[in-house]
């Protein structure tokens, strides 16, 4: 208990809270800006931790990166550009309702949900991290291998209107995250001889093009130029938001689960569980037909999946000091920074700490909606200006963003490169879901593939063997033959 | 849509405008360009220095550079500014260092990764191509089982290695990097062949350890730093490492000289360097202000919590440290891929 | 861009089966049983198929607009092709002489064109290109310490 009210006394800090306040801020601008990341918002506050106190600075970090995966929805709903890769997931659906003028439903929507999927998963770490931590450590290789395939598998989910161009899509994605030096030898494949290829093409500067520069190619061409009429744009209250979130709630609370169990295991983070809780959500969803036209059960499964995720991202890290995501990879090093070396002397030598980082988890969780409240406000002066003038800036910007992730202006050349691409690509039906899901999770299946084959030492049956990874192994294989053998079924009873 | 009306006189009007526009502006940035290059020379450094990281932000380098820098600042009186320049394993960021003007003004924290890219053959890039100014740290391999695994010491690992060829698993790290070249080089000082063991490629340490954790892997091969949280949980337990002497956190694993009887030794390290042909002026301000803070509790204190090993070579000591790291990895990567 | 099903079916079809030559040439280690090629070719495998279906399927539905290209969006839209066009030249040119020209001359250049080519005003376009050019700066060199290459303009800030 006295541990509890130190904490609380930690918190209360003004140091401390100014430094979550301006963390959060930050965190925003970074998440909103196209290409700019919630992991690059930690990675820059790293130097600045050096003269913070140790709540102060893990505050900080939580505050920034939940923000900005927040953020990331805001130019998504307003100018269809997803500012982090978690956003992208339900950017269609956001930018249509925008179009419908209800973005303040949008952004209202999106920040509740974060707010919630963010305050579901912190409960989840602070109750059962070390259960959890310890249920996380029996998946091996196997486990985690069908696990991806089983997230790849959402990508058929989210693509209903065309399969054979969605599976396209997605193949196209595996391939392009092949590129790289292999996992197995260390051959560089398709590298061109290209050092900058040896660890393959850069997520983020192919997600900036993706979704960013053919965007702006697309709205120069004038494709999609109108502008929301001012007047049909809807004053919604607060209690719609409410009112949608409560009609919804099976799917926040889906998502919120599946955030956070997709945060715990290790090297799985928001922008996976976004993309999976979404894909889920249509799954199951009554009205599939809507997706992609304004559907809110998209947004609000990723949403909280998104945030959700990254509080679970904490779990194996604070017991085991293995990252469950990029940003708590980031963090883990700077809470050895500041002594409290996570693993099991942390919930004892450092229990006040502890319980104080908690409570800043909470407080920034809880700090998206007023946040939510000003994006809000200034969607309108966006959305004010004709579109066209938006691109030059935001040209700039993402030309920056491609730049900033390893300080290279290798990064703007795939940038273009991947966003001419999926501009033609999306001009022609093909939808950049699967694409985009491809290129995330293709690594982790060839690398756990790899890894287990391996193991196995060729064997194929081995993937099976171990208990887990042969019930989860079962459920693929039943997911992905169930369509196929109902159609078979249906042909036979004709 | 409002736009330039190209059908009558005021085009003309218009693009003359633009023209004496972007004129003015074109002479303005000259005219800022080259102010720059008037600077009355003053003793180094008087501008600040760019550092550069081969490695992502938050990593173990990042982390080490950061710390190093800000101390350094205060004692170089300018600043030192960060600047991650990940890709390639490194790569392409020591090659930036390697490349950069050798004034004194763009330096570089690398890491052990530097001896592999010949070895490797994927680069000509080796520490010839720098200028060593101090070694900062250490981070031994070790050799980590499972705690339900059957093996109390590392012999009774070694001998079911050599009694079960191609049936046990070990783990760390990416084929022919750091931790597996560790593991090779030991097997090679025992007389096993590397193969004899199935090597599962894991992304980092941390991966590896958690492979061994899961029951897949038998052995990591990983520092015991990475490990720390699993070994204090009980659930990895550590046979030996791979240095010198015993680390100071767990001073009752014994080294491998201890308990294998072989002289192998393995560690990442990092250290401060420049561009090839480092002035002197540079490396008498820079050389005696970095052994200032690497002395210091400041600079001391973060990199062992993180489970390095201090060590502090000077640059002669570096460069040949660098120079026997080097040979040392050429022989075990050619006896590996023969 | 249009460009009809059948017609990108039979370039993912080429792509796939060019790549997969290519992938033959990969070493195996002697121990291994998959090497590096293993999974490419799976991946290259599947999108051959996936290739050939679609070719099959366009040409059965829509057999006239199979192989048929044509850029409704980019002639129909006069000047604003040109536009979309400067886009990927300013991207490009971010890229191959960013390092030596710098991003201040360059972000500078791309928003002063752009907004003359969108019809703004001379003064209007020069006066947001300057202080959009230093917002971003400050922004990034300023407050996020990103080091933007430097080229022919020293750090603004």
């Amino acid at each position: 208990m006295d541990a509890l009210l130190a904490a609380v006394g930690l918190v209360c800090d003004p140091a401390t809270l100014i430094s979550l306040t301006l963390a959060c801020l930050f965190g925003f601008i970074l998440g909103a800006l196209p290409g700019l990341t919630a992991t690059m918002a930690v990675a820059l506050l790293v130097p600045i931790t050096f003269f913070l106190s140790p709540i102060a600075a893990i505050a900080s970090i939580v505050a920034a990166a939940a923000t900005a995966i927040f953020a990331g929805d805001v130019p998504g709903a307003l100018l269809r550009m997803p500012g982090t890769p978690a956003s992208a997931a339900y950017v269609d659906d956001a930018f249509a309702l925008t179009r419908q003028g209800k973005v303040g439903l949008v952004l209202g929507l999106n920040a509740l949900c974060s707010a919630i999927g963010g305050v579901i998963g912190t409960v989840v770490l602070v109750l059962f991290a070390p259960v959890l931590a310890n249920f996380a450590l029996k998946f091996s290789t196997f486990e985690f291998f069908w696990l991806a395939c089983l997230g790849l598998t959402c990508s058929v989910f989210i693509s209903t209107e065309d399969p054979l161009k969605g599976t396209i899509s997605l193949l196209l994605g595996i391939f392009i995250a092949t590129v790289g030096m292999d996992y197995t030898t260390g051959y560089p494949r398709f590298t061109f001889e290209n050092p900058n290829l040896y660890e393959g093409i850069s997520f983020i500067p192919a997600l900036i093009g993706m979704f960013a520069l053919s965007e702006i190619i697309r709205t120069m061409l004038g494709s999609n130029s109108q502008t929301v009429d001012q007047a049909t744009r809807k004053r919604v209250g607060f209690s719609a938001v409410l009112q949608a979130c409560k009609e919804h709630w099976r799917h926040v609370l889906r998502g919120s689960a599946l955030g956070t169990s997709i945060g715990i295991l290790p090297g799985a983070g928001a922008d996976i569980a976004s993309w999976i809780s979404s894909g889920v959500a249509r799954r199951f969803s009554r009205h599939p037909d809507t997706w992609g036209k304004g559907n809110l059960e998209g947004i609000v499964a990723g949403s909280s999946a998104n945030n959700a995720a990254l509080s679970g991202a904490w779990v194996p890290a604070l017991v085991f000091a293995i990252p469950g995501d990029t940003i708590t990879a980031i963090a883990i090093g700077v809470l050895y920074l500041k002594g409290m070396n996570p693993g099991p002397t942390i919930f004892v030598e450092n229990a006040d700490l502890l319980y104080a980082v908690f409570i800043c988890f909470f407080l920034a969780n809880l700090l998206l909606l007023p946040i939510g409240l000003i994006a809000i406000r200034f969607s309108g002066f966006i959305l004010s200006m004709r579109r066209e003038f938006l691109m030059p800036p935001l040209l700039v910007l993402a030309a920056i963003g491609a730049f900033a992730i390893d300080n290279t202006v290798f990064g703007i050349l795939v940038m273009l490169v991947l966003g001419v691409l999926a501009y033609i690509l999306e001009e022609n039906q093909f939808p950049l879901a699967p694409m985009v899901l491809g290129i995330v999770l293709g690594r982790l299946v060839e690398q756990h593939l790899m890894q287990s084959l391996i193991s196995t030492q060729g064997s194929v049956i081995g993937l099976f063997e171990r208990p887990m990874a042969g019930v989860l192994g079962a459920i693929t294989l039943a997911v992905w033959l169930f369509p196929a053998a109902r159609w078979a079924w249906r042909k036979v009873r004709a | 849509m409002r736009g330039l009306d190209l059908t009558s006189g005021a085009q003309m009007r218009g693009s003359s405008r633009i023209f004496a526009a972007a004129t003015t502006v074109v002479i303005a940035a000259a005219a800022l360009a080259f102010s720059g290059k008037f600077r009355p020379a003053e003793a180094y450094p008087d501008r600040p220095i760019t550092v550069i990281v081969p490695y992502p932000a938050g990593g173990g380098t990042d982390i080490v550079a950061r710390t190093l820098t800000a101390l350094l600042e205060q004692e170089l009186g300018v600043p030192l500014n960060v600047v991650n320049r990940g890709g390639g394993g490194g790569l392409i960021g020591t090659q930036a260092i390697a490349d950069a003007k050798p004034d004194g003004y763009t330096l570089g924290v690398i890491a052990s990764d530097v001896s592999l890219y010949k070895p490797q053959k994927l680069s000509d890039l080796t520490y010839e191509k720098l200028t060593p100014i101090g070694q900062t740290n250490e981070l031994p391999s070790g050799i980590t089982v499972n705690v339900s695994s059957p093996y109390k010491t590392a012999a009774e690992l070694i001998a079911d290695i050599k009694a079960k060829p191609n049936t046990l698993k070990g783990t760390g790290a990416p084929p022919n990097l750091n931790w597996h070249v560790a593991y090779a080089g030991l097997m090679l000082r025992l007389g096993i062949d590397p193969n004899s063991v199935i090597w599962v490629p894991t992304q980092g340490g941390t991966a590896g350890h958690l492979d061994v954790a899961a029951g897949n892997s038998t052995f990591s091969t990983a520092s015991l730093a990475e490990a720390r949280a699993l070994i204090d949980s009980g659930k990895l337990r550590p046979l030996a490492v791979m240095a010198n002497k015993r680390l100071e956190m767990y001073p009752d694993v014994p080294t491998v000289k201890e308990a294998l009887n072989v002289d192998w030794t393995f560690s990442l390290w990092h250290g401060l360097v420049g561009p090839a042909n480092l002035p002197k002026e540079v490396l008498d301000v820079i050389v005696p202000a970095m052994e200032k803070v690497v002395k210091k509790d400041e600079f001391r204190k973060p990199l062992q919590e993180r489970g390095f090993t201090l060590v502090w070579r000077d640059p002669t000591a570096f460069r040949e440290f660098m120079a026997s790291d080097l040979k040392a990895m050429e022989s075990v990567l050619s006896a590996l891929n023969k | 861009m249009r460009i009809g099903d059948g017609l990108i079916g039979l370039l993912f079809c080429i792509f796939a089966a060019g790549v997969l030559l290519h992938v033959r040439s990969f070493p195996t280690l002697p121990g291994q049983f998959y090497g590096p090629g293993f999974f490419p070719a799976i991946v290259l495998v599947a999108l051959l198929l996936c290739g050939l279906a679609l070719i099959a399927r366009s040409v059965r539905q829509s057999p006239e607009g199979s192989f048929a290209v044509s850029a409704p969006a980019w002639s129909g839209a006069g000047r604003k092709s040109i536009g979309a066009a400067m886009v990927v030249v300013f991207a490009l040119l971010f890229y191959l002489a960013g390092d030596w020209i710098g991003f201040v001359p360059l972000t500078f250049g791309s928003l002063l064109i752009l907004y003359l080519w969108l019809g703004r005003g001379i003064v209007w376009s020069i006066g947001l290109s300057i202080s959009l050019t230093l917002l971003i700066e400050g922004l990034f060199r300023g407050l996020l310490r990103v080091p933007l290459p430097e080229g022919l303009v020293p750090a603004l800030w």
